[in-house]
């Protein structure tokens, strides 16, 4: 399962995707936390 | 808040290309090293589901049947990595936005976060998810299968 998002960079598609969670909290991601931006849109 | 944010036009769409534009093979990448698609989970599409948590009215868990039953549309777009490579794809889905409403989104809440059965996480702006072009994709393997197979 794989989202598909052409307006952000390849590392905002994320695939395997198991769980989705909505919520209201910042929660990052992987590259994220090694500073890459979280908007990341084209 | 990210500048980004506010110069963005979220009334325009990414580019479609043709048929003819789809990079083959498409590139495989991953955020773990070595980057091999031997290193990808297994996933089985029987046991599949998709679990949605969080700010929605319908938490119910979701079989790759079920995902299929959806309304499915098309795109042809341009995959654009940070690290300088790019390559055109087709990738074929339930549009993410309609998912979305179809389980009771909290239009109030601000983020979609993903956790991925390799351990990859990430995560986006819910409205801006309500976008018409964002899909949830294909199906497990079969999805990465597929896009493999553009080798």
């Amino acid at each position: 399962m794989k989202l598909r998002v052409p307006t952000k960079l390849g590392f905002k598609n994320p695939k395997h995707i198991g769980e989705l969670e909505v919520g209201n909290d910042y929660t990052g991601g992987y590259w994220e936390t090694y500073a890459y931006n979280w908007f990341s849109g084209l | 808040m990210d500048d980004a944010v506010a110069l963005f036009n979220p009334q325009r769409l990414a580019r479609e290309y043709p048929e003819s534009a789809i990079t083959r093979p498409f590139p495989f990448n991953s955020f773990y090293t070595p980057n091999s698609p031997d290193k990808a989970p297994i996933i089985d599409p029987v046991s599949y589901r998709l679990n949605v948590t969080g700010l929605v009215d319908d938490t119910s868990d979701w079989t790759l049947a079920r995902l299929y039953a959806l309304p499915r549309v098309t795109q042809i777009t341009r995959h654009i990595c940070i690290e300088g490579w790019s390559a055109v794809g087709k990738w074929s889905g339930v549009r993410f936005s309609d998912f979305l409403r179809g389980v009771g989104v909290d239009l109030r809440a601000k983020y979609v976060t993903f956790r991925c059965d390799d351990q990859y996480t990430t995560s986006i702006w819910r409205p801006r998810s309500t976008r018409k072009r964002s899909w949830l994709s294909g199906s497990t393997t079969a999805c990465c299968r597929a896009n493999m197979d553009f080798r």
